[in-house]
Protein backbone atom coordinates (compact mmCIF):
# COMPACT_ATOMS: atom_id res chain seq x y z
CA UNK A 1 0.00 0.00 0.00
CA UNK A 2 1.62 2.87 -1.53
CA UNK A 3 0.98 6.09 1.30
CA UNK A 4 0.64 10.38 0.20
CA UNK A 5 2.49 12.29 2.57
CA UNK A 6 0.11 13.12 5.33
CA UNK A 7 -0.55 17.26 4.96
CA UNK A 8 -2.56 18.05 8.33
CA UNK A 9 -2.46 16.40 12.02
CA UNK A 10 -5.52 14.29 11.15
CA UNK A 11 -3.65 12.69 8.96
CA UNK A 12 -0.69 12.02 10.27
CA UNK A 13 -2.62 10.97 13.88
CA UNK A 14 -4.81 8.29 11.66
CA UNK A 15 -1.35 6.96 9.95
CA UNK A 16 0.23 6.43 13.25
CA UNK A 17 -2.98 4.94 14.93
CA UNK A 18 -4.56 2.77 11.87
CA UNK A 19 -1.01 1.12 11.99
CA UNK A 20 -1.06 0.52 15.70
CA UNK A 21 -4.57 -0.93 14.94
CA UNK A 22 -4.05 -3.09 11.87
CA UNK A 23 -0.12 -3.10 10.78
CA UNK A 24 -0.98 -5.74 8.47
CA UNK A 25 -2.82 -3.44 6.24
CA UNK A 26 -1.56 -0.11 7.02
CA UNK A 27 2.26 0.95 6.72
CA UNK A 28 3.89 2.91 9.48
CA UNK A 29 4.40 6.36 8.98
CA UNK A 30 7.67 7.15 6.62
CA UNK A 31 11.25 7.71 8.44
CA UNK A 32 10.43 5.84 11.92
CA UNK A 33 12.95 3.13 12.56
CA UNK A 34 11.49 -0.22 12.71
CA UNK A 35 12.68 -1.08 16.44
CA UNK A 36 11.17 1.80 17.55
CA UNK A 37 7.50 1.33 16.19
CA UNK A 38 7.87 -2.54 17.23
CA UNK A 39 8.08 -0.85 20.82
CA UNK A 40 4.74 0.25 20.18
CA UNK A 41 3.02 -2.21 18.12
CA UNK A 42 3.98 -4.70 21.32
CA UNK A 43 2.58 -1.87 24.09
CA UNK A 44 -0.37 -1.36 22.77
CA UNK A 45 -1.60 -4.50 21.80
CA UNK A 46 -0.19 -6.65 24.96
CA UNK A 47 -1.98 -3.64 26.57
CA UNK A 48 -5.45 -4.52 25.12
CA UNK A 49 -4.92 -8.25 24.81
CA UNK A 50 -4.36 -8.22 28.76
CA UNK A 51 -7.14 -6.03 29.91
CA UNK A 52 -9.42 -8.47 27.64
CA UNK A 53 -7.98 -11.45 29.11
CA UNK A 54 -8.70 -10.65 32.09
CA UNK A 55 -12.35 -9.40 31.43
CA UNK A 56 -13.26 -12.10 29.60
CA UNK A 57 -11.75 -15.64 31.42
CA UNK A 58 -13.99 -17.97 29.60
CA UNK A 59 -13.81 -17.05 25.73
CA UNK A 60 -10.13 -16.63 26.65
CA UNK A 61 -9.53 -20.77 28.21
CA UNK A 62 -11.59 -21.89 25.14
CA UNK A 63 -8.75 -20.31 22.66
CA UNK A 64 -5.75 -21.43 22.01
CA UNK A 65 -3.15 -18.13 21.76
CA UNK A 66 -3.27 -18.24 18.25
CA UNK A 67 -6.87 -18.09 18.38
CA UNK A 68 -7.11 -15.40 21.02
CA UNK A 69 -4.65 -13.19 19.30
CA UNK A 70 -6.25 -13.42 15.74
CA UNK A 71 -9.66 -12.78 17.62
CA UNK A 72 -8.27 -9.39 19.52
CA UNK A 73 -5.99 -8.42 16.15
CA UNK A 74 -9.68 -8.29 14.51
CA UNK A 75 -11.05 -6.63 17.22
CA UNK A 76 -8.84 -3.91 17.40
CA UNK A 77 -8.15 -3.38 14.03
CA UNK A 78 -12.06 -3.39 13.18
CA UNK A 79 -14.19 -2.16 16.08
CA UNK A 80 -14.20 1.69 17.25
CA UNK A 81 -14.03 1.98 20.57
CA UNK A 82 -16.04 5.30 22.09
CA UNK A 83 -15.79 4.30 25.82
CA UNK A 84 -12.56 5.96 28.33
CA UNK A 85 -13.53 4.11 30.59
CA UNK A 86 -11.03 1.22 31.02
CA UNK A 87 -13.78 -0.80 32.99
CA UNK A 88 -16.14 -0.49 29.85
CA UNK A 89 -13.74 -1.47 27.27
CA UNK A 90 -14.95 -5.40 27.83
CA UNK A 91 -18.12 -3.80 26.33
CA UNK A 92 -17.01 -2.82 23.72
CA UNK A 93 -15.55 -6.42 22.70
CA UNK A 94 -19.11 -7.75 23.62
CA UNK A 95 -20.72 -5.72 21.35
CA UNK A 96 -17.76 -6.28 18.49
CA UNK A 97 -18.45 -10.20 18.68
CA UNK A 98 -22.36 -9.52 18.86
CA UNK A 99 -23.31 -7.28 16.07
CA UNK A 100 -19.97 -7.17 13.97
CA UNK A 101 -17.62 -9.84 13.67
CA UNK A 102 -18.54 -12.65 10.94
CA UNK A 103 -16.26 -15.49 11.16
CA UNK A 104 -17.22 -18.81 9.99
CA UNK A 105 -13.77 -20.30 12.03
CA UNK A 106 -15.74 -18.86 15.04
CA UNK A 107 -17.64 -21.42 17.71
CA UNK A 108 -21.62 -20.45 17.09
CA UNK A 109 -22.35 -19.25 21.10
CA UNK A 110 -19.24 -16.47 20.86
CA UNK A 111 -21.51 -13.32 20.62
CA UNK A 112 -23.49 -14.93 23.52
CA UNK A 113 -20.41 -15.67 25.47
CA UNK A 114 -19.00 -12.14 25.39
CA UNK A 115 -22.49 -11.04 26.02
CA UNK A 116 -22.56 -13.12 29.37
CA UNK A 117 -19.32 -12.47 30.04
CA UNK A 118 -19.36 -8.45 30.02
CA UNK A 119 -23.11 -8.33 31.43
CA UNK A 120 -21.65 -9.99 34.79
CA UNK A 121 -18.98 -6.97 34.74
CA UNK A 122 -21.77 -4.33 33.54
CA UNK A 123 -24.07 -6.04 36.46
CA UNK A 124 -21.05 -5.41 38.75
CA UNK A 125 -20.81 -1.74 38.65
CA UNK A 126 -24.42 -1.04 38.44
CA UNK A 127 -25.42 1.39 40.06
CA UNK A 128 -29.61 -0.05 40.58
CA UNK A 129 -30.10 -0.68 44.16
CA UNK A 130 -29.31 -3.96 45.54
CA UNK A 131 -30.07 -6.73 44.96
CA UNK A 132 -30.48 -6.29 41.35
CA UNK A 133 -31.78 -9.11 38.65
CA UNK A 134 -31.28 -9.02 34.95
CA UNK A 135 -32.99 -11.63 33.38
CA UNK A 136 -31.52 -13.18 30.24
CA UNK A 137 -32.32 -15.93 27.60
CA UNK A 138 -29.93 -16.87 25.10
CA UNK A 139 -29.90 -19.82 22.11
CA UNK A 140 -27.02 -21.26 24.31
CA UNK A 141 -26.88 -22.60 27.85
CA UNK A 142 -23.85 -19.69 28.27
CA UNK A 143 -23.48 -20.48 31.47
CA UNK A 144 -22.14 -23.91 31.40
CA UNK A 145 -19.35 -23.18 28.75
CA UNK A 146 -15.95 -23.97 29.27
CA UNK A 147 -13.21 -26.48 27.88
CA UNK A 148 -15.58 -29.54 28.68
CA UNK A 149 -18.64 -28.36 27.09
CA UNK A 150 -17.98 -26.02 23.44
CA UNK A 151 -21.50 -26.72 21.93
CA UNK A 152 -21.15 -26.93 18.11
CA UNK A 153 -25.29 -25.96 17.69
CA UNK A 154 -27.58 -24.38 19.59
CA UNK A 155 -30.41 -27.19 21.44
CA UNK A 156 -33.63 -26.78 20.74
CA UNK A 157 -34.96 -24.84 24.00
CA UNK A 158 -33.60 -21.71 24.47
CA UNK A 159 -31.45 -20.88 28.21
CA UNK A 160 -32.98 -18.14 30.39
CA UNK A 161 -30.78 -17.07 33.21
CA UNK A 162 -31.42 -14.88 35.85
CA UNK A 163 -28.00 -12.79 36.13
CA UNK A 164 -28.45 -11.30 40.05
CA UNK A 165 -26.51 -9.15 42.39
CA UNK A 166 -26.87 -10.07 45.88
CA UNK A 167 -27.17 -8.05 48.20
CA UNK A 168 -23.39 -9.16 49.77
CA UNK A 169 -21.85 -7.49 46.34
CA UNK A 170 -21.92 -11.57 44.66
CA UNK A 171 -22.92 -12.14 41.46
CA UNK A 172 -24.75 -14.90 41.12
CA UNK A 173 -26.64 -17.04 38.11
CA UNK A 174 -29.60 -19.20 38.31
CA UNK A 175 -31.59 -21.14 35.36
CA UNK A 176 -35.02 -20.20 34.96
CA UNK A 177 -37.73 -20.41 32.63
CA UNK A 178 -39.51 -18.81 29.70
CA UNK A 179 -42.57 -18.00 32.37
CA UNK A 180 -40.40 -16.56 34.80
CA UNK A 181 -38.00 -14.54 32.33
CA UNK A 182 -41.25 -12.96 31.20
CA UNK A 183 -42.39 -12.44 35.05
CA UNK A 184 -39.34 -10.18 35.65
CA UNK A 185 -40.03 -8.42 32.25
CA UNK A 186 -43.05 -7.35 33.14
CA UNK A 187 -42.59 -6.62 36.77
CA UNK A 188 -39.87 -3.81 35.24
CA UNK A 189 -42.88 -2.51 32.59
CA UNK A 190 -43.85 0.76 34.20
CA UNK A 191 -47.09 0.63 32.56
CA UNK A 192 -47.96 -2.52 34.66
CA UNK A 193 -48.23 -0.80 38.16
CA UNK A 194 -49.31 -3.30 40.43
CA UNK A 195 -48.75 -7.32 40.86
CA UNK A 196 -52.31 -8.06 39.31
CA UNK A 197 -51.90 -5.82 35.94
CA UNK A 198 -48.73 -8.35 35.64
CA UNK A 199 -50.96 -11.50 36.17
CA UNK A 200 -53.42 -10.29 33.97
CA UNK A 201 -50.97 -9.76 30.89
CA UNK A 202 -49.04 -12.83 31.61
CA UNK A 203 -52.40 -15.14 31.99
CA UNK A 204 -52.96 -13.29 28.64
CA UNK A 205 -49.73 -13.83 26.80
CA UNK A 206 -49.60 -17.51 28.33
CA UNK A 207 -53.13 -18.09 27.36
CA UNK A 208 -53.81 -19.15 30.63
CA UNK A 209 -57.69 -19.38 31.89
CA UNK A 210 -57.22 -19.80 35.73
CA UNK A 211 -56.21 -16.48 36.55
CA UNK A 212 -56.23 -17.30 40.53
CA UNK A 213 -54.00 -20.21 40.01
CA UNK A 214 -51.67 -18.40 37.79
CA UNK A 215 -51.75 -15.65 40.47
CA UNK A 216 -50.54 -18.59 43.31
CA UNK A 217 -48.38 -19.33 40.53
CA UNK A 218 -46.37 -16.11 40.48
CA UNK A 219 -46.81 -15.48 43.88
CA UNK A 220 -44.94 -18.73 45.06
CA UNK A 221 -41.82 -17.68 42.01
CA UNK A 222 -41.71 -13.82 43.79
CA UNK A 223 -41.67 -16.17 47.15
CA UNK A 224 -38.81 -18.03 46.23
CA UNK A 225 -36.77 -15.49 44.32
CA UNK A 226 -36.58 -13.33 46.96
CA UNK A 227 -35.65 -15.99 50.02
CA UNK A 228 -32.87 -16.87 47.26
CA UNK A 229 -31.61 -13.21 47.45
CA UNK A 230 -32.38 -12.43 43.52
CA UNK A 231 -34.77 -10.12 44.28
CA UNK A 232 -36.04 -7.51 46.80
CA UNK A 233 -38.97 -6.21 47.94
CA UNK A 234 -40.08 -3.65 46.22
CA UNK B 1 -0.63 28.18 41.01
CA UNK B 2 -2.60 26.59 43.29
CA UNK B 3 -1.00 25.20 46.77
CA UNK B 4 -0.41 21.47 46.71
CA UNK B 5 0.16 19.29 49.28
CA UNK B 6 3.90 18.81 49.81
CA UNK B 7 6.21 16.02 50.22
CA UNK B 8 5.69 12.60 48.79
CA UNK B 9 3.55 10.11 47.33
CA UNK B 10 2.20 6.80 45.68
CA UNK B 11 -0.09 6.24 43.14
CA UNK B 12 -3.08 4.16 44.15
CA UNK B 13 -3.34 0.87 41.44
CA UNK B 14 -6.26 -1.70 41.74
CA UNK B 15 -3.55 -4.32 43.13
CA UNK B 16 -2.23 -2.00 45.51
CA UNK B 17 -5.35 -1.44 47.01
CA UNK B 18 -5.43 -4.05 49.60
CA UNK B 19 -1.51 -3.81 50.67
CA UNK B 20 -2.57 -0.03 51.16
CA UNK B 21 -6.12 -0.65 53.44
CA UNK B 22 -3.96 -3.18 54.98
CA UNK B 23 -1.74 -1.27 56.43
CA UNK B 24 -2.03 0.88 59.48
CA UNK B 25 -3.67 4.17 58.56
CA UNK B 26 -1.36 6.23 61.19
CA UNK B 27 1.85 4.41 59.57
CA UNK B 28 0.62 5.13 55.66
CA UNK B 29 -0.29 8.56 56.78
CA UNK B 30 3.54 8.98 57.90
CA UNK B 31 5.09 7.83 55.08
CA UNK B 32 3.02 9.19 52.28
CA UNK B 33 1.87 12.81 51.86
CA UNK B 34 -0.63 11.99 49.22
CA UNK B 35 -1.97 9.76 47.06
CA UNK B 36 -3.00 9.80 43.02
CA UNK B 37 -5.94 7.84 41.21
CA UNK B 38 -6.62 7.36 37.49
CA UNK B 39 -10.31 8.71 36.81
CA UNK B 40 -10.56 6.33 34.04
CA UNK B 41 -10.33 3.66 35.78
CA UNK B 42 -12.86 3.92 38.10
CA UNK B 43 -15.44 6.46 36.85
CA UNK B 44 -18.17 4.46 36.64
CA UNK B 45 -17.42 1.42 38.78
CA UNK B 46 -18.95 -0.04 42.02
CA UNK B 47 -18.66 -2.53 44.31
CA UNK B 48 -15.91 -3.44 47.24
CA UNK B 49 -12.99 -1.93 44.92
CA UNK B 50 -14.33 0.89 44.64
CA UNK B 51 -15.53 1.36 48.44
CA UNK B 52 -11.76 0.70 49.35
CA UNK B 53 -11.11 3.79 46.89
CA UNK B 54 -13.67 6.10 48.77
CA UNK B 55 -11.87 4.90 52.34
CA UNK B 56 -8.51 6.21 50.90
CA UNK B 57 -9.36 9.31 49.58
CA UNK B 58 -10.97 10.14 52.80
CA UNK B 59 -8.37 9.70 54.29
CA UNK B 60 -5.51 11.23 52.13
CA UNK B 61 -4.90 14.23 50.17
CA UNK B 62 -5.50 12.90 46.52
CA UNK B 63 -3.98 13.93 43.32
CA UNK B 64 -5.76 12.66 39.71
CA UNK B 65 -4.11 11.08 36.65
CA UNK B 66 -5.93 10.66 33.55
CA UNK B 67 -5.16 8.66 30.54
CA UNK B 68 -8.31 9.00 28.18
CA UNK B 69 -8.78 12.54 27.94
CA UNK B 70 -6.55 12.82 24.44
CA UNK B 71 -5.36 16.62 24.61
CA UNK B 72 -3.06 16.04 22.02
CA UNK B 73 -5.93 14.48 19.19
CA UNK B 74 -8.29 15.50 16.47
CA UNK B 75 -11.48 13.35 17.74
CA UNK B 76 -13.69 15.62 19.12
CA UNK B 77 -13.38 16.41 22.92
CA UNK B 78 -15.74 13.73 24.81
CA UNK B 79 -17.75 16.16 26.91
CA UNK B 80 -19.61 13.26 28.58
CA UNK B 81 -16.39 12.16 30.19
CA UNK B 82 -15.12 15.88 31.01
CA UNK B 83 -18.47 16.10 33.17
CA UNK B 84 -18.01 12.84 34.43
CA UNK B 85 -14.48 13.85 35.46
CA UNK B 86 -15.45 16.85 36.90
CA UNK B 87 -17.57 14.83 39.85
CA UNK B 88 -15.10 12.84 40.39
CA UNK B 89 -12.50 15.47 40.97
CA UNK B 90 -15.46 16.81 43.59
CA UNK B 91 -16.15 13.45 44.98
CA UNK B 92 -12.79 12.46 46.17
CA UNK B 93 -11.63 16.29 46.92
CA UNK B 94 -9.00 15.68 43.99
CA UNK B 95 -6.15 18.72 44.50
CA UNK B 96 -4.56 18.58 41.08
CA UNK B 97 -5.78 16.86 38.05
CA UNK B 98 -3.20 16.20 35.28
CA UNK B 99 -3.54 14.43 31.68
CA UNK B 100 -1.07 13.54 29.44
CA UNK B 101 0.42 15.52 26.77
CA UNK B 102 -0.36 12.95 24.09
CA UNK B 103 -3.13 11.36 21.97
CA UNK B 104 -4.89 7.62 22.52
CA UNK B 105 -7.92 8.03 20.07
CA UNK B 106 -7.61 8.76 16.26
CA UNK B 107 -11.00 7.67 15.24
CA UNK B 108 -11.39 5.61 18.33
CA UNK B 109 -10.15 4.99 21.31
CA UNK B 110 -6.73 2.66 21.26
CA UNK B 111 -6.38 2.59 24.95
CA UNK B 112 -2.59 3.55 25.16
CA UNK B 113 -0.35 6.90 24.46
CA UNK B 114 0.65 8.06 21.11
CA UNK B 115 3.52 10.60 20.16
CA UNK B 116 1.88 13.89 18.87
CA UNK B 117 3.80 15.32 15.80
CA UNK B 118 5.78 18.19 17.41
CA UNK B 119 4.50 20.73 14.94
CA UNK B 120 2.91 24.07 14.78
CA UNK B 121 0.06 23.48 14.22
CA UNK B 122 -0.08 20.10 16.79
CA UNK B 123 0.15 23.03 19.51
CA UNK B 124 -2.31 25.20 18.41
CA UNK B 125 -4.96 21.88 18.67
CA UNK B 126 -3.28 20.37 22.18
CA UNK B 127 -3.32 24.22 23.79
CA UNK B 128 -7.18 24.65 22.59
CA UNK B 129 -8.24 21.71 23.77
CA UNK B 130 -6.61 21.93 27.42
CA UNK B 131 -7.85 25.15 27.63
CA UNK B 132 -11.85 24.15 26.69
CA UNK B 133 -10.87 21.03 29.59
CA UNK B 134 -9.77 23.71 31.78
CA UNK B 135 -12.57 25.92 31.53
CA UNK B 136 -15.50 22.94 31.65
CA UNK B 137 -13.57 21.76 35.13
CA UNK B 138 -13.27 25.12 35.91
CA UNK B 139 -9.65 24.60 37.23
CA UNK B 140 -6.39 24.64 35.91
CA UNK B 141 -4.78 21.44 34.49
CA UNK B 142 -1.13 20.01 34.57
CA UNK B 143 -0.04 18.14 31.56
CA UNK B 144 2.40 15.65 31.59
CA UNK B 145 5.96 14.98 29.20
CA UNK B 146 5.23 11.47 28.01
CA UNK B 147 7.99 8.93 27.10
CA UNK B 148 7.89 8.06 23.19
CA UNK B 149 10.30 6.24 21.34
CA UNK B 150 9.83 7.47 17.33
CA UNK B 151 8.44 11.28 16.80
CA UNK B 152 6.49 11.15 13.76
CA UNK B 153 6.46 13.89 11.68
CA UNK B 154 8.76 16.25 13.36
CA UNK B 155 9.15 19.99 13.12
CA UNK B 156 10.19 21.13 16.67
CA UNK B 157 11.90 19.92 19.01
CA UNK B 158 9.97 18.45 21.72
CA UNK B 159 11.31 21.17 24.55
CA UNK B 160 9.95 23.77 21.66
CA UNK B 161 6.91 21.91 21.77
CA UNK B 162 6.20 21.23 25.50
CA UNK B 163 7.29 24.49 26.48
CA UNK B 164 4.88 26.46 23.80
CA UNK B 165 1.85 24.30 24.38
CA UNK B 166 2.08 25.09 28.55
CA UNK B 167 2.35 28.68 27.25
CA UNK B 168 -0.42 28.67 24.90
CA UNK B 169 -2.79 26.60 26.84
CA UNK B 170 -1.90 28.47 30.12
CA UNK B 171 -1.98 25.51 31.92
CA UNK B 172 0.86 23.51 34.50
CA UNK B 173 2.96 20.71 33.71
CA UNK B 174 3.48 17.31 35.62
CA UNK B 175 7.20 16.87 35.04
CA UNK B 176 7.99 13.05 34.81
CA UNK B 177 11.41 13.09 35.59
CA UNK B 178 11.67 9.37 34.67
CA UNK B 179 10.33 10.44 31.38
CA UNK B 180 12.93 12.80 30.45
CA UNK B 181 15.56 10.59 31.28
CA UNK B 182 14.01 8.00 28.96
CA UNK B 183 13.38 10.55 25.74
CA UNK B 184 17.01 11.79 26.71
CA UNK B 185 18.59 8.02 26.19
CA UNK B 186 16.07 7.22 23.21
CA UNK B 187 16.26 10.50 21.54
CA UNK B 188 19.67 11.48 22.34
CA UNK B 189 19.38 14.62 24.18
CA UNK B 190 21.02 15.86 27.97
CA UNK B 191 18.72 15.18 30.19
CA UNK B 192 19.43 18.27 32.64
CA UNK B 193 19.53 21.02 30.03
CA UNK B 194 15.52 19.43 29.17
CA UNK B 195 14.42 20.43 32.95
CA UNK B 196 16.60 23.41 32.66
CA UNK B 197 14.38 24.91 29.88
CA UNK B 198 11.00 23.64 31.23
CA UNK B 199 9.50 26.61 32.91
CA UNK B 200 9.89 25.99 36.48
CA UNK B 201 7.01 28.16 37.64
CA UNK B 202 4.57 26.03 36.21
CA UNK B 203 5.29 22.44 37.35
CA UNK B 204 2.99 21.37 39.79
CA UNK B 205 4.23 18.45 40.92
CA UNK B 206 6.88 15.46 39.51
CA UNK B 207 6.46 11.80 38.76
CA UNK B 208 8.85 8.98 38.67
CA UNK B 209 9.34 5.78 38.25
CA UNK B 210 10.99 2.44 36.84
CA UNK B 211 11.94 1.58 33.54
CA UNK B 212 13.21 -1.82 31.19
CA UNK B 213 16.56 -1.00 29.14
CA UNK B 214 15.87 -2.89 25.84
CA UNK B 215 19.02 -1.83 24.53
CA UNK B 216 22.07 0.96 24.90
CA UNK B 217 20.29 3.41 23.13
CA UNK B 218 16.49 2.39 23.78
CA UNK B 219 14.31 2.62 27.11
CA UNK B 220 10.99 1.72 27.65
CA UNK B 221 9.08 3.73 30.20
CA UNK B 222 7.29 0.45 31.68
CA UNK B 223 6.45 1.52 35.46
CA UNK B 224 7.15 -2.04 36.27
CA UNK B 225 10.90 -2.34 38.12
CA UNK B 226 12.55 0.50 41.11
CA UNK B 227 13.60 3.82 39.98
CA UNK B 228 17.34 3.48 38.75
CA UNK B 229 20.35 5.38 40.10
CA UNK B 230 20.70 8.04 37.19
CA UNK B 231 16.83 8.89 37.60
CA UNK B 232 17.59 9.62 41.45
CA UNK B 233 19.82 11.99 40.33
CA UNK B 234 18.37 13.66 37.78
CA UNK B 235 15.51 13.81 40.36
CA UNK B 236 17.94 15.56 42.60
CA UNK B 237 18.89 18.07 39.85
CA UNK B 238 15.11 18.84 39.00
CA UNK B 239 14.86 20.04 42.39
CA UNK B 240 17.47 22.49 42.14
CA UNK B 241 16.15 23.94 39.38
CA UNK B 242 12.46 23.84 40.25
CA UNK B 243 12.83 23.66 44.03
CA UNK B 244 11.10 20.74 45.91
CA UNK B 245 7.90 19.65 44.11
CA UNK B 246 5.45 17.22 45.45
CA UNK B 247 6.64 13.72 44.39
CA UNK B 248 4.99 10.85 43.07
CA UNK B 249 6.18 7.03 42.71
CA UNK B 250 4.25 5.28 39.66
CA UNK B 251 4.68 1.80 40.20
CA UNK B 252 1.89 -0.17 37.98
CA UNK B 253 3.25 -4.08 37.61
CA UNK B 254 5.72 -6.21 39.29
CA UNK B 255 4.42 -4.83 42.71
CA UNK B 256 6.73 -5.88 45.32
CA UNK B 257 5.30 -5.83 48.87
CA UNK B 258 4.34 -2.56 49.95
CA UNK B 259 6.95 -1.78 52.66
CA UNK B 260 9.62 -2.13 49.43
CA UNK B 261 7.15 1.14 47.76
CA UNK B 262 7.31 3.09 50.62
CA UNK B 263 10.64 2.52 50.79
CA UNK B 264 11.16 3.96 47.62
CA UNK B 265 8.50 6.98 48.32
CA UNK B 266 11.00 7.50 51.22
CA UNK B 267 14.07 7.92 49.23
CA UNK B 268 11.90 10.96 47.41
CA UNK B 269 11.50 12.50 51.01
CA UNK B 270 15.11 11.86 51.34
CA UNK B 271 15.99 13.40 48.30
CA UNK B 272 13.94 16.68 48.77
CA UNK B 273 15.78 16.67 52.18
CA UNK B 274 19.05 17.13 51.13
CA UNK B 275 17.74 19.53 48.87
CA UNK B 276 15.95 21.40 51.68
CA UNK B 277 19.32 21.75 53.69
CA UNK B 278 21.12 22.34 50.75
CA UNK B 279 19.50 25.67 50.17
CA UNK B 280 19.20 26.51 54.13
Amino acid sequence: MSVEKPCNLREQQLLFANHLRNPRDFAAPAGIEERRMRIYRHLFFGNISNVLATTFPVIRSIMNEEQWEALVRDFYATHRCETPLFPYIAGELAEYLLHERDSDADYPFLGELAWYEWSEIALRHSDETMPTCWPMVFRFPVHRIGVGYLPQQAPATATYLLMYRRCDEQIKFMESSAATFRLLQLLDDKTLPTLQDVCEQLAVEMQHQDILSLQTMVQDTLQQLLQAGVINNS
Amino acid sequence: MLVLPEGAGLGVRRGLLKSLLNTESAHLGSMLDFMEVTPDNWIGTSGAATRQLHQLTERFPFFAHGLSLSLGGTDPLDVEFIAQLKSFLSLHNIHCYSEHLSYCSADGHLYDLMPIPFTEEAVKNSAARIRQVQDVLGRRIAIENVSYYAAPFQELSEIDFVNAVIKEADCDLLLDVNNVYVNSINHGYDPEKFIAALPCDRVAYLHIAGHYVEAEDLCVDTHAAEVCDPVWELLAFTYQHTGIKPTLLERDFNFPPIEVLLAEVQKIRDIQHVEKSRVS
